[in-house]
Order: C-alpha cells, then sequence, then structure tokens
C-alpha cells in the first residue's frame, strides 16, 4: 500500500507542482523514489511530528498539497491537538498517512500498534478517514480526495498486499465496494441480508476466510469513512439485517463502534455485530499473524451463529 | 506613517472596552502589544497590509490567542471591518471570539492553544519560498508559551531552512498565569537560545517605537529567520493593570475603565 502511495505521490506531483510530501524522518526503502525527483517538495522535519502537522496546516493555507508521512500512532496521537485545531477545523486538505496500521509492527511493541488511531481522528468533525482494503484502493482514494479536498487520514498497513477490488470504479465517501461474493449455491437475496464489512488490512483475512470456509456473507471494504459520510454511510448500512465490521484496532471509538453509532443515530433495524481487538490482544506483543489469530476465530464463530457457515 | 502612538492609545482604548464590554480575560495581555501592533500595522512598507485578502499581503499571526482583542482592534482600525462587528466580541456565535478565530478578516488562523503558530509560520514562509512569492510572515508569541517544546521543533526547523522570511517578536512580559516565566520555567538567556538556534536576535523595549520600527524594519532584510525580544510590562499604559497577574483574568469595573480609558488617552 505505501508502495501504492508513492507512486501515486510521483504521478501527481509531475502534474501539479502544489503537491508536496512531509515525514518526520520515516519512509526508508519507500520515498526515495519521491525524493530524488521533487527535492523542493519533500520535507523531512526530522523527528518532529507536531511540527510536521503544523507546518502540513501552514502550507494548506497557503494553497498547497500537503501529505505528512508517518508509522504507526505517530502522526495522530503525536500531534492530535496539531491536526485537531490547525488541520480539522481550518479545514485544510492535508492527507495524515500512517503506515503499519494496526498490528502489522506486531514485534516491535506496544508504541507501535496503531490500535487508536482510528477513534482518535474520527471524532474530528472534518475528518474524512480512508481505510483502502488493497493498493488499488489507495490510489482511488487518493484520486478522490484529490477532487474532494478536505482533512484525511489515510491508515495504510505495509507493502505487497494482494489485489482484492472486484472493479475499478471510483472510491466514494460513505460508499461500499464489494471483494467477494458466495460462491454458487447461496442466493444473492438471503446471502444480500447479512453481510461483512471489513476495513484496511483485515480485508485481507476476511476474504480468505470467507473463501476457505465457504461463507455466505457478502465481504465489503469502506474505504471512505468517517463523521462527514454519516449520512451516507446510513443508506448503505440501511441495506442489510445483520452487518458484522471487522476492524484491526479495539472496539472502543473504532469502525464497528462507528458503524452502530450510525445505525442507533437514524434509528436503523440493521443489526451491528462488531468484531474487533479485544483485550487478549492489546497490549500484547507478537508477530501479527499471531495476534489477528483470535480476531478471526471471533469472525468465524460469529459467522457460524449467524448461519453463515454450514 | 501615521502617529504610531496615536494607533497604540486607540488599540488599547478599544481592547479596554471590548474586554470591558464582554466580561472578558487577558487585559494585560492585550495591552502589551498594543505598541508591536500599532507599527505593524500603521505603515504599509513595514508590513503590507493593504487589503486582508491580498495574496501578496504581509502574514501577522498571533500565536498568544488569547490577546486577541488587540488584534482584532489593530484591524479594525486598519478597516478590514466596522467598529460595529468589532463590538460583537463575545457575543454567542460572533465570529469575533475570545480567542484569536479566523473567521475574522485578516487574522490568519484561530490560536488558542499555545505552540500552533509557530510551526504553521514555518509552513507559510516555505510555501511563499516555493512559489516564489515575496511576503513576510510575523508572528507574536508570548514569553510563557515557549515553554511548549513544539516552538523549538519549529524554531530548529527555521534556522536549518533559512527561512529569512519570518520574523517573530516574542512579548517577553515576564509574567504568565500563575507567576513570572522567571519563578515558573525560566527561559533565561533567552538571546543566547534563539542566536545558538541559528535566529539573528534582537533585543528591543517593546513599548518604544522608533525601536520596534527599526528591529522590524531590519527583520525583513536579514537572511536568516529573526527574533525580536520585546521587552514589555503586561498590562502597559494602565497603571494599576501592570506587572499584575491578576489582570490576567480580571475585566475592569465601570470606575476601573474609566480609569483606565483616561490613562491611555493621556489624560
Amino acid at each position: 500500500m505505501r508502495t501504492a502511495l508513492v507512486e501515486w505521490l510521483i504521478a501527481k506531483a509531475q502534474n501539479d507542482t502544489k503537491v508536496i510530501l512531509l515525514t518526520a524522518d520515516l519512509g526508508y526503502s519507500v520515498l526515495e523514489r519521491y525524493a530524488d525527483k521533487f527535492s523542493e517538495r519533500f520535507i523531512n522535519v526530522g523527528v518532529a511530528e507536531q511540527n510536521m502537522a503544523g507546518i502540513a496546516a501552514g502550507l494548506a493555507m497557503e494553497g498547497l498539497r500537503p501529505y505528512t508521512y508517518s508509522i504507526g500512532i505517530f502522526p495522530s496521537f503525536r500531534c492530535a491537538e496539531q491536526i485537531r485545531n490547525d488541520i480539522d477545523y481550518h479545514q485544510l486538505p492535508v492527507v495524515t498517512c500512517s503506515i503499519g496500521s494496526g498490528v502489522a509492527y506486531g514485534n516491535l511493541g506496544y508504541s507501535h500498534h496503531a490500535i487508536q488511531d482510528l477513534s482518535l481522528m474520527r471524532c474530528l468533525p472534518n475528518m474524512v478517514i480512508a481505510t483502502p482494503a488493497d493498493p488499488l484502493e489507495v490510489r482511488k482514494i487518493l484520486d478522490w480526495h484529490y477532487d474532494n479536498p478536505c482533512p484525511m487520514y489515510l491508515r495504510l498497513h505495509k507493502a505487497g498486499e494482494p489485489k482484492l477490488s472486484l472493479d475499478e470504479s471510483p472510491r466514494e465517501l460513505g460508499e461500499i465496494y464489494c471483494l467477494w461474493t458466495p460462491d454458487s449455491g447461496i442466493s444473492s437475496t438471503d446471502s444480500a441480508k447479512i453481510c461483512i464489512m471489513a476495513v484496511g488490512h483485515t480485508a485481507e483475512k476476511v476474504v480468505a476466510l470467507s473463501r476457505e470456509k465457504k461463507s455466505s456473507a457478502l465481504v465489503y471494504s469502506v474505504p471512505l469513512w468517517g463523521k462527514p459520510a454519516n449520512n451516507l454511510f446510513s443508506n448503505r448500512l440501511s441495506e442489510f439485517d445483520v452487518v458484522i465490521t471487522v476492524e484491526d484496532h479495539v472496539l472502543e471509538g473504532g469502525f464497528g463502534s462507528y458503524a452502530m453509532e450510525v445505525a442507533a443515530r437514524k434509528s436503523l433495524k440493521t443489526r451491528v455485530i462488531p468484531v474487533a481487538l479485544g483485550d487478549n490482544v492489546v497490549g500484547c506483543v507478537a508477530r501479527e499473524e499471531t495476534l489477528l489469530k483470535p480476531l478471526l476465530q471471533n469472525l468465524e464463530s460469529r459467522l457460524l451463529s449467524e448461519g453463515c457457515l454450514n | 506613517m501615521e502617529d504610531t502612538q496615536q494607533i497604540a492609545a486607540q488599540i488599547r482604548e478599544l481592547s479596554l472596552r471590548l474586554v470591558y464590554k464582554a466580561k472578558a480575560s487577558h487585559i494585560g495581555s492585550a495591552l502589551s502589544i498594543a505598541d508591536l501592533l500599532a507599527i505593524l500595522t500603521a505603515d504599509n512598507h513595514v508590513c503590507n497590509l493593504r487589503t486582508h485578502d491580498d495574496p501578496n499581503r504581509d502574514r501577522i499571526i498571533l500565536s498568544k490567542g488569547h490577546a486577541c482583542v488587540a488584534l482584532y482592534s489593530a484591524l479594525c482600525l486598519k478597516g478590514f471591518f466596522s467598529e460595529e462587528d468589532l463590538m460583537t466580541y463575545g457575543d454567542d456565535f460572533s465570529p469575533f471570539m475570545n480567542h484569536a478565530s479566523h473567521y475574522v478578516p485578516g487574522v490568519e488562523m484561530s490560536t488558542g492553544a499555545l505552540g500552533h503558530a509557530l510551526p504553521v509560520a514555518c509552513g507559510r514562509a516555505y510555501s511563499a519560498r516555493l512559489k516564489r512569492e515575496d511576503w513576510h510572515t510575523f508572528v507574536i508569541l508570548s514569553d510563557g508559551e515557549l515553554q511548549e517544546g513544539s516552538n523549538w521543533e519549529a524554531l530548529m526547523f527555521a534556522a536549518h531552512h533559512k527561512l529569512d522570511n519570518l520574523t517573530i517578536c516574542i512579548d517577553y512580559n515576564n509574567l504568565q498565569s500563575l507567576d513570572t516565566v522567571d519563578n515558573t520555567l525560566s527561559l533565561r538567556p533567552l538571546d543566547e537560545k534563539l542566536m545558538s538556534f541559528g535566529w539573528k536576535t534582537t533585543i528591543v523595549n517593546g513599548h518604544d517605537h522608533p525601536e520596534l520600527l527599526s528591529a522590524l524594519q531590519d527583520s525583513k532584510s536579514s537572511n536568516l529567520p529573526s527574533a525580536i525580544i520585546l521587552n514589555t510590562q503586561k498590562g502597559k499604559g494602565v497603571s494599576f493593570m501592570e506587572n499584575m497577574v491578576a489582570w490576567h483574568y480580571k475585566s475592569p469595573s465601570d470606575a476601573q475603565l474609566q480609569q483606565a480609558l483616561k490613562e491611555v488617552s493621556g489624560q
């Protein structure tokens, strides 16, 4: 996903001198290609996330299109007030990019687990949350944002993710995009009533599990959501009786609680079943595969109890 | 140039009336920078503020957003909005909020949390250079807010990138929320710190207009980012407010307002 980001930035910066990339001293072997080409529009601010967010706000106030780059929760938590006051309140089109979503840096320790970032960023009134399921969605999200300038938090995994998208249509705010449909034998009417909405990297795991277990639930990606998408997203949510949400993030303030809040606010009949990282994972340090196992076991048992697995 | 003493007196008068009317705080902080704002806004050659939306205007960013009445008053005197609009200050939903608000014409960004404006100013100064535009950014900082680490990140950045189109004016009145800066968390030696960070540093009497004018003019022709340390008095111009922490919070009574207005108008 980070490769897709950098390739998109290089292509865009070629045609638009307003594009500028900032990093807080991260991105080794990732950002060099951009930096070599556009040295004037590449700033390594040093290990200083508060300054990076403030500088990005200042650049955006002068009409530039800044993208800030870091990993984990460094570009969100460390500079939360700068994002809240300087970027979001002034409605500036700064894209805060974070690599290593969820427990991608599992072994590096709790300091590197980005598992509360969604709750912090999505309470900001103007912030669009972007959680691409694959590299294609990274590009589509960036295209959308380029045409719809606003504060955006882009939550990326690492590199080498497989393609999951079934179509190359533009990605829109609050919309859902099918990543997997059940094999024949399941009537589309039945399967449409229950679905899985998976954000970010978990989509890959969910699709693999659905395929392996022959689940009858459709799997969707939700690439662009957050408070500005409340109304649009509620339309999609209302199309289902049951929505199982999956995320590599804690339940508190994450995507599942977002879906529940939207459903409650709109008095939808949709029942949301949130599958999120639990207490048995938070604070634990291990490989990502290991830390995501309880999440997938939880998903499997939910699918079973909802009658989606034979 | 208009008589800057007169402009400073008008800024003080309007600030007092605003704080009185809204029963607001921070009058001491506003009086402290009235002279600086008078010099900055009186002459377009010092700071180009012909119109508030001219892309080539110089940018004044008030980092110590709690002193907003002084900035609002200066911008009102500049003609960016009417005194009638200004007097909505502190009303429910008025754009003239009790901390600097970007909904007011001429206010470059909303502030109130300290340590935010200098990083943003670095971004704006960097942008001007990138776009080959010839305008200057002035940031008005308090002394107490230099205890925020974000300022020192930005001080390093501006020096590293030689942002010579950036000037900071530090209102060194040596009073912060509870006590003196010296007693709370001392900045001394501030000039040496700034110089060692790579900033052209000047110390002036922050109420001496010729000194202020000369330092501001020099800062525009420097090849380094410039820091002007203004030795000031919190509450300057109103005898019973000068150097008193209490006037970080209190708003004047009827009698105190009348007395203060007399003093600032030189009567």
